[in-house]
């Protein structure tokens, strides 16, 4: 059983040879070594396509103007047509974070002047609820 | 091993997809996180997946921890 390709073959032709042999590989199968694995979370690919340079630069300008990467600007096109909720860079995600974090430490902060303050709960307004 | 992303472009997505399994397909496969094999004594491209009734064959990109598919058909 020859299951080992010659050497220096293109991707094509290893392809070829590999589904010429398929019988022989998938027969194999429970001898073969099963290696450890780890896989991303999520998984990624590339996919490329062709598009007119005017398209392309103004793509990249909308990415800038953003200020996210222009892969993300083009899966968040993708992402909306597909009527799923657009991409978030984490550099977004964490400005976020840090505005709520502030407004928690900022509200803290008022609370407990009011409390030097003597201002008892009952005459304190109550806060806005949020929309 | 550690599989980042699958690497299928214009170049090896033409005979991955010729006996039939579509871009989908080998996707979808590589997303069940299938157990990945070697051949034994194959050392060019020896590494397969098998899942969803097809089997992958690839070769790994150890720097860009990528599976770049070079083949694929349905199981019989």
């Amino acid at each position: 059983m020859n299951t080992t390709p010659p050497e220096g073959l293109s991707e094509a032709e290893l392809a070829d040879w590999q589904y010429e042999h398929r019988d022989e590989l998938d027969a194999q199968g429970e001898d073969d070594e099963v290696v450890e694995v780890e896989y991303a979370q999520p998984l990624a690919t590339t996919i490329s396509f062709r598009l007119p340079v005017s398209e392309a630069a103004a793509i990249s300008k909308a990415a800038q103007d953003a200020g996210i990467s222009r892969s993300d600007w083009i899966r968040s096109a993708c992402k909306a047509a597909l009527g799923e909720r657009p991409v978030v860079p984490d550099r977004v995600v964490k400005n976020v974070e840090q505005v709520a974090d502030e407004v928690s430490a900022t509200y803290a902060h008022l609370t407990e002047l009011l409390d030097t303050m003597g201002v008892p709960p009952g005459h304190r307004r109550a806060a806005k609820p949020s929309p | 091993m550690r599989i980042d992303y699958v690497d299928l472009d214009e170049g090896n997505t033409p005979h991955v997809t010729r006996h039939g399994v579509t871009e989908f397909e080998v996707y979808a496969a590589f997303d069940t996180k299938p157990s990945v094999r070697r051949n034994k004594g194959d050392g060019t491209a020896g590494y397969y997946i098998v899942a969803n009734g097809i089997r992958v064959n690839f070769v790994y990109d150890a720097e860009g921890r990528a599976a770049r598919p070079i083949s694929a058909w349905r199981m019989r």
